[in-house]
């Protein structure tokens, strides 16, 4: 079943779909995931993977950020920090009063699934960051903020859409990687500078520490805006202070948006969330696997 | 991406060498370099790339970004960047073994016989010829003169101190040429490596490698971003004609 809810949230309306299994009589004592777009985009993101999940057993929430998709822009603008994403996702959960969520996300929603995670005051079940490193994202932010202006921001619909299918990784076949990038044609361009304004400034690396629940750190090995290696160090960092609470996985084929390009992507997150359920602190090796 | 080394030399053709320690390199070659020589690193790309028979090195350009020392382990990559005239262009660089490129340069070697080695216009990018032939493509494709039917301006490509300028108007290019008189409204740069690797990739990485930043442009940087699609079909018509004479 799906449910469309909009929050009051700071000021504005923020749009959450909560996806659950059919006929479920009590689907608040579900393990709830919190599943986190990308840059520009919205929940839309999830559409297979939330129906999927909901069927393996989950409650699935998937929020749109403020000026995405379908929840009311920012009072404040268009927003540049992902920290301040972090507060209002914490404010939906808040609304919803769900505790100890699995959180899943990808890009910017890697890189806010890794700002919830060194939250230790709001407790995790798990998280699953993908495609982001703990650094600040490699864009040029000065050009971003003058692409603010839209006179200064060319051709952003081919760019997108050029782009995204530029990341989608080689294993994906054309057609589905068409699809990709002519849904993530649909951003608003002021939207999406802000949010990658918030990916090139974004850093969490003095706080990985502070992470207490098991999290996977997980990269295509085909995405041109991340630097495997450097995923996979930020589970090593994680270890060195909490040994065997991170792993990280290499996607052969894979790029920037596994939840979109991985077939039955909802099978290979639900091992992923058993996995860090079974947590049990013993040290992780990382790994490669291809799907 | 498939280069594989052809009887005669070509564009595309690639060589990895094997890998050496520099200080034993250096002593059985009879080289004796102060520690932290800048010509360490071009030396050992010399005695680790083979030469090319019956033809001469006659120059050689060499940049380092992390020179190499006495205690690493190297091998050379090379790919051939250009056949012209008698003269072969060899892209090479110093990679260490942990994958990373330490040095790289341009050999330039003159053949005794410049029949020996043919030019091809279709892998002598930013040429006249290289450019008449795409024009031939682009004229035919419908997509790349919707995609300009609105615009007025000249394309300029440039391979290492070769450029070429596509003149354009209302989405037909009406003008081919080395230079046009009010020069190029912006120009697409990238060197001869870049332009061999991007025409002869099995798979189009053109845009992947300008999201990693690897291309440079002068001129009108909103033209250029503005006409993304356009170069897009440019490079694919670059890449179909280059993989006619080396699939």
């Amino acid at each position: 079943m799906i449910e469309a809810r909009y929050l009051e949230i700071a000021g504005a309306l923020g749009f959450v779909e909560i996806v659950t299994p059919d006929a479920h009589p009590a689907p608040d004592t579900l393990p709830t995931v919190l599943c986190i777009h990308t840059a520009g985009q919205s929940g839309v993101q999830y559409r297979h993977v939330a129906r999927d999940l909901a069927a393996r057993g989950y409650r699935v929430i998937v929020p749109d950020l403020p000026g995405h998709g379908r929840s009311e822009p920012a009072p404040g603008g268009p927003v540049t920090s992902l920290t301040a994403y972090g507060d209002w996702l914490c404010a939906v959960l808040d609304e919803l009063e769900i505790e100890r969520p699995y959180v899943v996300g990808c890009s910017i929603g890697g890189k806010l699934t890794l700002e919830l995670s060194v939250r230790p005051e709001r407790p995790l079940a798990g998280a699953v960051a993908m495609e982001a490193e703990a650094g600040p994202g490699r864009v040029n932010v000065a050009g971003l903020r003058r692409e603010l202006e839209d006179v200064a921001g060319p051709a952003r619909a081919e760019r997108t859409y050029l782009g995204t299918l530029a990341s989608v990784g080689t294993s994906v076949p054309d057609d589905k990687a068409r699809v990709i990038a002519t849904m993530h044609k649909r951003e608003d361009p002021e939207i999406s500078s802000s949010d990658l304004i918030g990916w090139g400034s974004h850093d969490v690396r003095d706080r990985l520490h502070l992470i207490d629940a098991p999290i996977h750190l997980v990269a295509g090995l085909d995405d041109p805006w991340i630097r495997a290696a450097e995923v996979e160090q930020v589970a090593a960092r994680v270890n060195e202070a909490h040994p065997g609470l991170a792993r990280y996985t290499g996607l052969a084929g894979i790029g920037h948006y596994p939840m979109e390009e991985v077939d039955d992507f909802a099978a290979v997150v639900d091992t992923w969330f058993r996995e860090l359920g079974e947590t049990d602190l013993s040290v992780r090796d990382s790994e490669e696997v291809a799907l | 991406m498939t280069l594989t080394t052809s009887d005669l030399v070509t564009v595309g053709d690639r060589i990895a060498g094997a890998a050496r320690e520099l200080a034993p390199l250096l002593a059985e070659a009879g080289i004796a370099l102060p520690g932290g020589s800048a010509l360490a690193g071009a030396i050992a790309a010399e005695l680790l790339t083979p030469p090319i028979p019956g033809a001469t090195r006659t120059g050689i350009t060499w940049s380092t970004s992390r020179p190499v020392t006495h205690d690493d382990t190297v091998h050379a990559d090379v790919l051939v960047t250009r056949v012209a005239d008698g003269i072969v262009d060899r892209y090479v660089r110093l990679v260490d073994d942990t994958g990373t490129v330490r040095e790289c340069g341009t050999e330039t070697w003159r053949l005794d016989d410049p029949t020996a080695a043919p030019a091809r216009p279709e892998l002598d990018f930013c040429t006249a010829a290289w450019g008449e032939l795409l024009r031939a493509r682009l004229d035919e494709d419908a997509e790349f003169a919707s995609s300009l039917s609105s615009w007025d301006g000249t394309i300029g490509l440039r391979c290492d101190d070769r450029e070429l300028h596509l003149r354009i108007y209302k989405g037909r290019i009406v003008d081919v040429t080395r230079r046009t008189p009010h020069g190029a409204t912006f120009t697409f740069v990238a060197p001869a490596h870049l332009w061999a690797e991007v025409v002869l990739a099995e798979r189009d990485d053109f845009m992947r490698r300008a999201i990693g930043g690897e291309f440079s442009s002068s001129g009108d940087g909103y033209e250029y971003l503005r006409l993304t699609k356009p170069l897009n079909i440019v490079i694919a018509h670059a890449r179909a004609l280059a993989q006619e004479v080396r699939p």
